[in-house]
């Protein structure tokens, strides 16, 4: 599905039916043509950034797969609903499945970069079948992080024709491919969490401790910290 | 050598400098996919406002002669003696590591 554009009501609804599971619900508020993507900590109350305001348009999908209409700010169909029909003061979310959106006209959503990226990561924490795309394309470290603790770091080499060019300890340096582009890494474990990462760094860097002390913009010789944590 | 610390992706430079702004929060950096934030005990975080959050030259943390924890949910705290220290973000070829 092209997400760069998805009409309201019908392709939200294809996109939710494909998935394996359904969201336990998120939002998209907008502001004017823009939107961002929000999705519960909890499905208490949202997080701190994601305060819930009543005055902006929005809509929410929600673990039945339900589209429930916010707001009529500004939105080509109005809102039947008031805000105690789905929500209350604590925010927290009532059944929905009483509701259903009626209304036939649907507007084109547009995704800037962030909010495009923010929904594909949450979809594919979700998604089964991963590819070294997936991974490797995800620009966020924590999400990529999970998939590949997913899938596992030793499928992801075999997928990506791994090359290795430094190891260190716990880290290793390594040259993968995929979509016929080599993109150099450096795997780090974390000694906190036993987590381990993929770092993308220049091609130019030749060990494991280069790519870490260019990550924080440092030489090689400079990066010496007295704890790591 | 110049004294260094990393907590996660926040490494803690001491240096002798302080650029920006004090601000109330203790919260250095909040992620948005955990929610979990990097936070000081003690002292004070200065926001350099004219740079956005960029991996470095955006936050200094003033550490009074008690000195501060720097804590995080899911990483061992690390204690940083008095003194000025420059934060910085880890980062990536396309981003920063985290968001």
């Amino acid at each position: 599905m092209d997400m760069s554009k998805i009409k309201f009501k019908d392709e939200i609804e294809l996109l939710l039916s494909n998935l394996d599971k359904i969201p336990d619900g998120f939002w998209l508020r907008t502001d004017g043509r823009k939107y961002q993507v929000i999705w519960f900590m909890d499905r208490q109350k949202p997080s701190v950034e994601q305060s819930y305001t009543f005055d902006e348009e929005r809509f929410g999908i929600t673990k039945d797969g339900r589209i429930i209409w916010g707001f009529d700010s500004g939105c080509s169909c109005p809102s039947p609903w008031s805000q105690s029909d789905y929500g209350d003061d604590n925010y927290n979310i009532k059944t929905w499945k009483e509701f259903e959106v009626e209304s036939e006209s649907a507007f084109d959503i547009g995704w800037d970069d962030e909010c495009y990226n923010n929904l594909k990561d949450y979809l594919l924490l979700i998604k089964t079948n991963i590819s070294a795309e997936d991974v490797l394309s995800t620009k966020n470290a924590e999400v990529r992080r999970y998939l590949i603790k997913k899938i596992g770091y030793e499928k992801i080499k075999q997928m990506t024709n791994a090359k290795i060019i430094h190891k260190d300890n716990t880290s290793e340096l390594l040259d993968l491919e995929y979509n016929s582009q080599i993109e150099r890494y450096v795997k780090v474990k974390d000694s906190s969490t036993d987590r381990e990462y993929l770092l993308y760094v220049p091609s130019h860097i030749k060990t494991c401790k280069e790519g870490i002390a260019w990550t924080f913009d440092l030489k090689e010789e400079e990066y010496n910290p007295i704890l790591e944590t | 050598m110049t004294e260094m610390y990393r907590q996660g992706d926040l490494l803690f430079i001491k240096t002798n400098k302080t650029i920006g702004t004090a601000i109330k929060s203790k919260d250095i950096l909040k992620s948005s996919i955990t929610g979990h934030s990097h936070s000081i005990t003690n002292g004070t975080i200065y926001v350099n406002d004219d740079i956005n959050w960029e991996h470095k030259g955006n936050f200094y943390l003033y550490i009074p002669d008690e000195g501060t924890e720097i804590i995080h949910p899911e990483h061992k705290s690390i204690f940083l003696s008095a003194g000025i220290y420059e934060v910085r973000r880890q980062r990536e070829v396309n981003g920063y590591v985290q968001d």
